[in-house]
């Protein structure tokens, strides 16, 4: 009787721990669906499984927050930092609530059992840019200058930064990357300033600002600046010098009646050449005629 | 054991809740187009030249132009600054990059642009890395639009900045000290998305006079500009702060479009947009016709284009085909106007692994292909460029969704099976707040009580009560198919109900 009862209890106790296991796999397999459509909703959009993209993967993330860090995954996603400084930073998703996310995490894990990441970022080639053919101009977020800057890069030693904002030459530098990049690192850039503008203003009949860009010619990979202040149209031509390090600045101004004092003043070792006109003390003063067509070299003393 | 049950556990689920799907590539052909490896593959801008010729735009700063007969690019210009958008135009080619709009002019004939013009330069920029410029587009008097994003307040500003520097919020110094620790702490006075110079956040207009008008302000990250044919100027946007889920927006002089930070620039505005309330900027908004719920249909929603002849490329005439960074699908708009306000349906398309992400700019050539550049920069996305083409097999689509008293009717492009799809329906509306995005609220199914076939058998309608105005419906089909046994392509409709009858 007492070994029937215990059969009894015994299969009960085994149907029971069936249920339960079929139960909470159930559970578990329905967590597992629902986190894995919050993370295609949510996350997918920047975290793939097994590559980087606009942030780490998930295997990486699977590393960084364990089964046993559910709350660091929780206190993360809530309220993300910025670790990666080459990242976006990502945004809350305080919205979806810590149990939702509890599902994201149980997913995250789920799905990178046994994968392993692949390094590339995205899976694309990264771009290699071909030797350049000098010179040429490139438009690009430049140290020092504004955001509408534009370079003219003369050859693998020089160039030139352009400023579409103030229409007018703002620096020479020795030719480098880290002229492509912004602000990115002032500190590098600033050394490899060679010759720089410091006069407040360039054209003595208006204020720099004022004059419109009209934009530039190019030929032979060098531009001709054109811009226009009142009725007085100018033209700029850019092009190298007779140095490696030196430059040309060949100028047309129509529509001007009187000639004009020109104010060179500037950092940087350099010699100036005016082919027409008087300079003195960095003024260049020309007249009427004079104005109408001249140019200026610039060369870097070594 | 338990592993081996659980993955028997998640076959069985996952094969119950996917249904038979119809393939998208009977009917369309996929073709990569090959570029030449002295650019970077991703593309800003794509256009088709009145000659048939293909230019494209690309991050490496060139637009070049492809003879499609022989397969040859060419090298038209150089050295553009993030370049987004192209347009020709009787000149030359219009391009926008991140400092202007320019015209690149072939002066000499020889090919090659030697003239770059610019068009417009009167907005402001920072050098904060989020300052986008889109476009452009051109409406039948020859006005050119573009629009500019919003700065982020992940970085600050450059030392030198181009435009005015708006007194309102945050000085000029501080951020210009952004790099510095207490950026940290301050940024969030900037708002999420910050416009400290002219009309970052706008819709600008420039007439063929050449002066640059402020046109409509709220806007984020407006990648995606378009003229339709019936003159109208439409407008994606991205999700984010003030955005619950990407809209999209028939734009119009002088409305606002929800994101406030912009608003600095409207004439005589005072206030901080970071003090404005909800419901201040709801009362000041107009609603996005269409949206596009994030994560299912588009994440970051780019260029429209309206579609061609039914001959070559397979859909109705004159609808809006839209492209999206994240998902592998494009998004068909079908129209629908109660009381002059205009709304709609967004409806997948080519939803296919076999098209890839990043659709980012869009282009009927002549013959009905469609050519999509790719694009991604640094967030999700792909490279490339795909030609896409109809293999002339007809399929069956919705084609006209429209609202009717207390439900819908949608029309299709073929007589449907007499046996009545299984329908199913949802409403849900969407929190508008600072926050980035936001989730679906008060999300309920709606029972349909009653859907039945007019005797066209093109038509069906499906009455479901009272509808709720402000609310995105979706309606899906299931099992639908034409009386010649083909499937529906595109079953879920996402009707965006702004205005009811």
């Amino acid at each position: 009787m007492i070994s029937e009862l215990n059969i009894v209890l015994k299969n009960l106790l085994l149907a029971l721990t069936y249920a339960y296991f079929f139960i909470s796999v159930g559970i578990f397999a329905n967590e597992l669906k629902q986190g894995e459509k919050l993370y295609n909703d949510n996350c997918a959009a920047c975290h793939r499984v097994k590559s980087f993209t606009v942030g780490p993967s998930l295997v990486e993330i699977s590393k960084k927050y364990s089964k046993e860090k559910e709350k660091s995954f929780l206190n993360w996603t809530n309220n993300p930092g910025k670790i990666n400084p080459k990242t976006i930073q990502m945004p809350a998703m305080s919205h979806l609530g810590d149990p939702a996310l509890k599902m994201v995490h149980k997913y995250v894990l789920h799905a990178t059992k046994s994968v392993k990441e692949t390094k590339s970022r995205h899976g694309f080639t990264p771009f290699k840019r071909p030797e350049p053919k000098y010179p040429y101009v490139k438009r690009s977020y430049m140290p020092f200058a504004s955001p509408a800057a534009i370079a003219v890069v003369l050859n693998d030693q020089f160039s030139l930064s352009w400023d579409a904002s103030i229409k007018r030459l703002r620096y020479g530098f020795s030719t480098a990357n880290v002229f492509f990049s912004g602000e990115s690192a002032l500190d590098k850039a600033e050394k490899l300033i060679l010759y720089k503008e410091t006069s407040s203003q360039f054209w003595p009949f208006i204020n720099d600002e004022q004059i419109e860009y009209q934009g530039y010619k190019l030929k032979d990979g060098t531009p001709t600046f054109m811009y226009q202040a009142g009725n007085i149209h100018i033209t700029e031509r850019i092009i190298q010098g007779p140095k490696v390090r030196s430059f040309v600045r060949q100028f047309t101004v129509k529509g001007s009646n009187s000639g004009a004092v020109i104010d060179l003043s500037h950092d940087g070792n350099v010699t100036i050449m005016p082919n027409k006109g008087v300079l003195e003390r960095n003024q260049l003063t020309l007249t009427e005629k004079e104005l109408a067509q001249f140019s200026i070299t610039v060369t870097m003393n070594d | 054991m338990i592993k081996k049950l659980l993955s028997l556990y998640i076959t069985a689920a996952v094969s119950v809740s996917a249904t038979a799907k119809s393939n998208w590539l009977d009917y369309y052909s996929i073709e990569t187009v090959e570029i030449p490896k002295t650019v970077d593959h991703q593309i800003g801008g794509l256009e088709i030249l009145k000659d048939g010729r293909i230019a494209a735009a690309f991050h490496s700063g060139e637009v070049l132009i492809l003879n499609p007969e022989v397969g040859e690019w060419t090298t038209y210009a150089t050295g553009l600054q993030e370049p987004l958008g192209l347009l020709e135009d009787d000149r030359g080619i219009l391009v926008t990059q991140l400092s202007e709009l320019t015209r690149l002019i072939d002066e000499d004939k020889d090919g090659v642009a030697d003239v770059y013009q610019n068009v417009s330069d009167k907005f402001g920029m920072t050098g904060n890395y989020h300052e986008f410029v889109f476009g452009p587009a051109r409406d039948k008097q020859g006005n050119l639009y573009i629009s500019l994003n919003v700065a982020s307040n992940y970085a600050g500003i450059f030392e030198h900045i181009r435009g005015e520097f708006s007194q309102i919020g945050l000085s000029k110094q501080t951020m210009q000290n952004w790099r510095h620790s207490s950026w940290k702490e301050l940024r969030h006075k900037a708002g999420r998305m910050f416009s400290k110079v002219p009309y970052r956040g706008w819709v600008l207009q420039i007439t063929p006079d050449g002066k640059t008008i402020p046109f409509a302000p709220g806007f984020r990250s407006p990648d995606g500009l378009f003229v339709d044919n019936k003159n109208r100027l439409w407008a994606t946007d991205n999700q984010g702060d003030w955005i619950p889920t990407s809209p999209l927006y028939h734009v119009e002089k002088g409305n606002f479009y929800g994101h406030p930070a912009s608003l600095v620039w409207k004439e005589g505005w005072k206030t901080d947009p970071i003090e404005l309330s909800s419901k201040t900027l709801l009362k000041m908004k107009t609603p996005p016709v269409a949206q596009f719920p994030q994560g299912e249909l588009a994440n970051s929603p780019t260029q429209p284009v309206a579609t061609v002849s039914p001959e070559l490329f397979g859909l109705p005439e004159g609808e809006l085909l839209i492209g999206d960074m994240n998902q592998t699908k494009m998004i068909r708009f079908l129209e629908d106007n109660v009381a002059g306000v205009t709304q709609g349906t967004l409806i997948p398309f080519l939803d296919t692994s076999a098209l890839g992400n990043g659709n980012h700019r869009v282009r009927f050539d002549k013959e009905g292909n469609l050519w999509v550049g790719k694009t991604h920069l640094g967030w999700a996305g792909d490279e490339g460029i795909r030609k896409i083409s109809w293999l002339k097999k007809p399929y069956l689509i919705a084609d006209k969704v429209k609202q009717i008293k207390g439900g819908f009717t949608v029309h299709f492009n073929e007589s449907i099976k007499q046996q009545l799809p299984n329908v199913k329906l949802t409403k849900h509306t969407y929190h508008y707040h600072a926050k980035y995005g936001s989730e679906k609220v008060n999300l309920q199914s709606v029972p349909v009580r009653t859907h039945w076939l007019d005797s066209s058998q093109q038509n069906l309608l499906i009455s479901v009560g009272e509808l709720s105005e402000n609310y995105l419906y979706t309606i899906e089909f299931e099992g639908l198919e034409s009386s010649k046994n083909q499937p529906l392509m595109g079953n879920i409709l996402r009707y965006n109900l702004v205005k009811k009858m």
